[in-house]
């Protein structure tokens, strides 16, 4: 084994009418209704396919697009299982990749309340059947309706043991607010008690409808902004985990921030602390301990997106500006991203001696692979 | 003997209370402000977080019981520009929201009255070392270029005030008319940290934060994002003699944010194809941050180790006191944190670029205080 850990790949499906065999009834009708007559006939006689693209409830429009194009080009768009393995797990030797549903974490834009209960449930259980069954190596976090806490929790509670589910995704800000928000209490109590890391992932933020604006002062003119500033709300969600006191009620609560990068990490924590030195009477329940060393024990970052115009020897003397973050940060390709970076050129620009830790002993650990999902893990070597 | 010049770049000024600015409106608002008796205040809603003492500012800062930190020119004198022997600063008003009013007839008369007030009050002569801004309603970018040509001609004022995001982020077309004015009458824009509170829910990413600490951790989330939007939206490719100070908005996030947006510059050439350099030649050239916050938590020598993972950095940092505020510094405090070689620039040779202020060698040596006293 390579002991190689991918906390952060992104599966997709190729078109939305894939889930709504996972829908129960009601609302399998629901999603017909809203179709085109075209595309409604084609579904449910077999008819001919239309040209024009399907336009459905969960058709979502992203306002930000590389204008060269989002993803690898070899890569399907993370539409297929097993592009997904050949491509990315076999080329690399990657043992264990974590699953993160690409445009599923636009649900917190979906309006209708319990349509979007419905559809995270339809998206767990085709995640579950179409890419956890189809291989061992994949694990998967649950994809969760921010905008309905309690709904969540239920979700959770429902598929949380699973042995391929290792996380549970608060991609956007469903209510519009912080995630240390107490509204999101029943979501915090259901991934503790399931044991369950919180994954942060950016972008979701970045859908019209959820609320809450992706980055400060307005939105971003092009992707190429909106992108450099992808951690800021990842930022307002840890200062606000952290400062809310969530580990201090819920003390074995873990997250995997995603999607930002690593780079914003240690100053920032700085700036966190300082601040909390100064104004520390809203958030007395840390006692004597800085945000930075909540942080450092809750939280674990994905190296995502990588890319850096900086000199070799510059981006390495910033990244070992803090040796503690050899110890949080995890490798995470983004795969099918453009620009998805390979493992060895993330440890090759890290610090010397920082490689094993971040390809996989971290999240080896962090996700608790030993006792959890590396059970499939074993039983795959024994059979392959 | 000769010492380094101090230019400080971020002084907070205020009127003692709002009726101070009354006299300078025109007559058609006197009913509107005073109609009820008290007067009512200038700003516009804003969430409040609750603050240690009750202010942002030092509590020795407070010139008397119910004055205002930042209103008392004999207080500023003693706590600041003598007790530091400060060569020039910058007097940049107090937190006002006042130009991203939403009623922008509103916010273009208080602008007028804010600078006949500053003209009047601070800028008179008393004390050659003041300068100050000019305060525009960001709202109505015609009118605020109007203001910018109407107080141009006063040798102390020293930039225009972007005080606040009255229409989005800043690099937007729509705020052309400002940085044309700017340009013409050769005057900087000069923005600082806050200019996104008046606006409700923009002022951070992910939603309003839950307490002071998490508020003030996030608060240059706003000014990066101006930062970058008025280099990706072209406005120092369309005005190459446009300066930008921007102040309170720390300095740690300079390294990442701008390797960042470099790396996408392939793809930022297809979405805004007027831009020929790379951003982080437009921030080399064009823009200025303040010394002020300083990340005081962080190992001690780190954060000068992480500027100079920038190349350049030492050009871009100006010093400023952020008096009256609550974590004010002296620079001494500043001076003592950097390398010898780059004290100069800091303390007020970077300042004098994007001022327009004398440099070292223009002003030659300075005499100390003493030497200068009944000048």
């Amino acid at each position: 084994m390579s002991g190689i850990v991918d906390c952060f790949v992104q599966h997709a499906w190729a078109s939305e009418t894939e889930l709504y065999d996972y829908l129960p009834d009601g609302w399998r009708e629901y999603m017909m209704v809203h179709i085109s007559p075209a595309w409604r006939a084609h579904l449910a006689a077999d008819g001919p396919r239309p040209t024009e693209p399907l336009v459905g409830p969960l058709s979502v429009s992203r306002a930000y697009r590389n204008p060269y194009g989002d993803h690898l080009p070899d890569s399907r768009g993370g539409t297929d299982p097993e592009v997904v393995v050949e491509r990315h797990l076999d080329r690399l030797g990657i043992d264990r990749a974590l699953l993160c549903p690409s445009d599923a974490m636009l649900v917190a834009s979906i309006p209708t309340v319990r349509l979007a209960v419905q559809v995270t449930r339809a998206v767990n259980d085709w995640t579950i059947d179409r890419w956890l069954r189809a291989e061992p190596r994949l694990s998967a976090s649950l994809l969760v309706p921010t905008q309905a806490p309690q709904q969540a929790a239920e979700e959770i509670r429902r598929l949380g043991g699973h042995d391929q589910i290792t996380g549970v995704i608060m991609g956007a800000g469903g209510l519009a607010k912080p995630f240390g928000h107490p509204v999101y209490s029943p979501i915090h109590e259901a991934a503790h008690e399931t044991g369950l890391p919180i994954v942060l992932v950016a972008g979701g933020d970045g859908s019209n409808d959820a609320g809450a604006p992706a980055i400060a002062g307005g939105p971003a003119a092009t992707y190429a902004e909106h992108r450099t500033l992808a951690h800021q709300s990842l930022q307002s969600h840890v200062a606000s985990l952290i400062t809310q006191g969530v580990m201090s009620r819920l003390p074995d609560l873990r997250f995997l921030v995603l999607g930002g990068g690593a780079a914003w990490v240690t100053p920032w924590l700085w700036r966190l602390d300082t601040n909390h030195r100064s104004f520390r009477y809203d958030a007395l329940w840390l006692g004597n301990r800085l945000p930075s060393e909540v942080f450092r024990e809750h939280f674990m970052v994905g190296t995502h997106p990588f890319g850096l115009a900086a000199p070799p020897d510059r981006l390495r003397a910033y990244l070992g500006l803090d040796p503690g973050l050899q110890d949080v940060l995890c490798y995470a390709s983004g795969y099918p991203d453009w620009d998805s970076s390979d493992p060895d050129v993330v440890v090759g620009a890290l610090p010397k001696g920082w490689g094993p830790k971040v390809k996989g002993d971290n999240a080896k650990h962090f996700l608790r692979l030993h006792d959890r999902a590396l059970r499939s893990l074993s039983s795959t070597e024994v059979s392959g | 003997m000769k010492r380094n010049r101090i230019y400080d770049v971020d002084v907070h000024n205020t009127w003692a209370s709002a009726a101070e600015l009354v006299d300078y409106l025109p007559a058609r608002w006197h009913d509107y402000f005073q109609g009820t008796g008290a007067v009512r205040s200038f700003a516009t809603p804003m969430p409040t977080y609750s603050r240690p003492g009750g202010i942002t500012d030092r509590l020795d800062a407070v010139p008397g019981p119910g004055l205002a930190p930042g209103s008392s020119y004999d207080l500023m004198r003693e706590q600041l520009l003598d007790r530091y022997d400060i060569d020039r600063v910058l007097l940049t008003f107090s937190g006002k929201s006042e130009p991203g009013h939403p009623n922008s007839d509103l916010a273009i008369d208080v602008c007028r009255a804010a600078n006949d007030w500053m003209a009047d009050r601070w800028l008179d002569g008393r004390d050659e070392r003041l300068y100050g801004l000019a305060m525009v309603p960001t709202g109505a970018p015609v009118a605020a270029a109007e203001e910018i040509r109407r107080v141009a001609p006063n040798p102390r004022v020293a930039g225009v005030a972007l005080g606040a995001n009255a229409l989005g982020r800043l690099g937007h077309l729509a705020y052309e008319p400002i940085y044309d004015a700017a340009t013409e009458v050769g005057l900087p824009v000069v923005c600082h940290v806050g200019v996104d509170l008046s606006m409700l829910g923009y002022g951070y990413a992910a939603g309003l934060p839950t307490s002071r600490a998490e508020q003030f951790a996030l608060l240059d989330q706003g000014p990066v994002h101006h930062i970058v939007d008025m280099i990706v939206g072209g406005v120092f490719e369309r005005h190459p003699t446009l300066r930008l100070l921007f102040n309170e908005c720390g300095f740690s996030w300079i390294p990442s944010v701008l390797w960042t947006l470099d790396e996408h510059y392939s793809i930022l050439k297809a979405e805004k194809p007027e831009l020929k350099r790379l951003p982080s030649e437009y921030f080399h050239d064009q823009v200025w941050v303040s010394s002020q916050p300083f990340d005081s938590e962080a190992p001690a020598g780190k954060t000068l180790e992480l500027l100079e993972t920038f190349t350049g950095i030492e050009d871009k940092i100006c010093f400023s006191s952020d008096y009256p505020h609550h974590d004010s510094e002296s620079p001494a405090q500043v001076a003592g944190r950097l390398p010898r070689e780059w004290r100069e620039r800091v303390l007020a040779g970077n300042a004098a670029r994007v001022l327009g202020w004398p440099t070292e060698a223009e002003a030659g040596a300075v005499p100390l205080a003493a030497e200068r006293s009944g000048g």
